[in-house]
């Protein structure tokens, strides 16, 4: 759960979405509007802020905030 | 001469490398830059890998110098095209549109120096952490494909964000904008649309005509809403799809297919009427054609000249 929150105020911040409005269900293409530039920028923003490796973390298969936070979980 | 860390890593005389463009940047002009001291890319883009052996066949016979291949990894034979380089030991790759993660561990394995065009920090350092050898920083000014950032903003960003060489691209002309991007730091240039009228790039003559009389404000960008942006030279194509592009009544499958092949009608067949003359804002500023070797010897000339000429 750490993860999670601590991952919806980084997205809610460099984002400008509200913190609230994100769940594990929220998807990055669909309701959070990001194009490939932004899912790079955000894998970049990841690995300096979780301080983990994310030369992994395959867009086409990490599609929620959920699924991103079990990644993130994974390689802690 | 302003010799930079990019022509030590890269065995150039002069940090100028020619973009790859799609249907224009062939063996015959790659070579003629190479022979004159830059770096000539081949484009793959349109070619399938053995249209693209036989170019890099036809190059080695043209030069001994260094040269290197474009990939466009939205290309259907992007993936074919990423062999092909590591068989016929291209020296120097250029990647652009997207992220070319998946095959930088073979081409770095197999010695290929790789330069990534990028578009923002983030992609910047992630090609620097995969191994690029370089990256080339591509403002909004430039012809073709664009993103959102321009060079003045996106270069010393770049520079700032990575250890390795920054090439910069888009809206360089002339020797003073070389300069200009010699002082935010930029190590080397990309160049493509002054090489569009180079006397050995075999574009139809309509091609370079459009380019020698382009003004100032004829730059236009399409294709925004299918979300690949394009600059192009206005022509009677270009403001036919500007005006579908804000028509809702045009889908977006009738857009894409409208799009289809306009570069290869602009450069093979000099179709003016249904052509998109990709170029850059710099286009007005090219006014003669000339030899590659011509043109790279007037921005370095010039380049230096600005930096001697400059006073407050
Ligand atoms: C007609 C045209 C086609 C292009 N095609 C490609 C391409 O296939 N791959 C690529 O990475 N860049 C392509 N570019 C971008 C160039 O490689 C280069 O970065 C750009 O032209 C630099 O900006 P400038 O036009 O202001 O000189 C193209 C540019 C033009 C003008």
């Amino acid at each position: 759960m750490a993860t999670q929150q601590k991952l919806a105020k980084l997205l809610a911040d460099s984002r400008g979405v509200a913190e609230s409005s994100i769940t594990d269900k929220t998807t990055f293409v669909d309701d959070l509007k990001l194009d490939s530039l932004d899912m790079v920028d955000m894998i970049m923003q990841i690995g300096d802020e979780f301080g983990i490796d994310t030369d992994s973390m395959d867009p086409t298969t990490i599609k929620t905030v959920g699924d991103l936070t079990a990644f993130i979980d994974s390689k802690k | 001469m302003i010799p930079t860390k990019l022509c030590s890593l890269l065995k150039i005389k002069y940090p100028i490398i020619q973009g790859g463009m799609a249907w224009i940047a062939d063996a015959k002009l790659a070579a003629a830059v190479s022979n004159a001291g830059g770096l000539g890319l081949i484009a793959a883009m349109n070619s399938n890998g053995e249209q693209l052996r036989a170019e890099i066949k036809a190059i080695k016979k043209l030069t001994k110098k260094p040269y290197g291949v474009n990939i466009m990894l939205m290309s259907p034979y992007a993936k074919e095209a990423a062999q092909v380089v590591i068989e016929e030991k291209v020296p120097v790759i250029t990647t652009g549109a997207g992220n070319p993660a998946i095959y930088m561990k073979d081409w770095i394995a197999a010695g290929i120096k790789v330069l990534p065009v990028v578009a923002s920090t983030a992609h910047a350092r992630m090609m620097a952490k995969s191994g690029a050898t370089a990256v080339i920083a591509e403002g909004s000014e430039a012809g073709g494909h664009v993103g959102e950032l321009s060079t003045m903003a996106l270069l010393p960003q770049v520079v700032d964000c990575v250890d390795i060489p920054v090439v910069a691209a888009g809206g360089i002309a002339d020797g003073r904008q070389a300069a200009a991007t010699f002082v935010m730091g930029a190590q080397g240039l990309q160049i493509g649309t002054r090489f569009l009228v180079a006397k050995e790039c075999g574009i139809h003559e309509n091609y370079k005509k459009r380019v020698l009389m382009a003004r100032d404000i004829d730059s236009i960008i399409t294709g925004k809403r299918l979300g690949h942006p394009v600059r192009s030279i206005k022509s009677p194509f270009s403001r036919k799809m500007f005006e579908f592009e804000y028509d809702n009544t045009v889908s977006n499958e009738e857009l894409e297919k409208k799009f289809g092949g306009c570069l290869r009608l602009a450069a093979v067949d000099g179709d003016e009427e249904n052509g998109c003359f990709m170029a850059g804002q710099v286009a007005a500023m090219v006014k003669a054609e000339q030899t590659a070797a011509e043109i790279i010897k007037d921005i370095m000339d010039g380049a230096e000249q600005a930096i001697i000429n400059y006073k407050l």
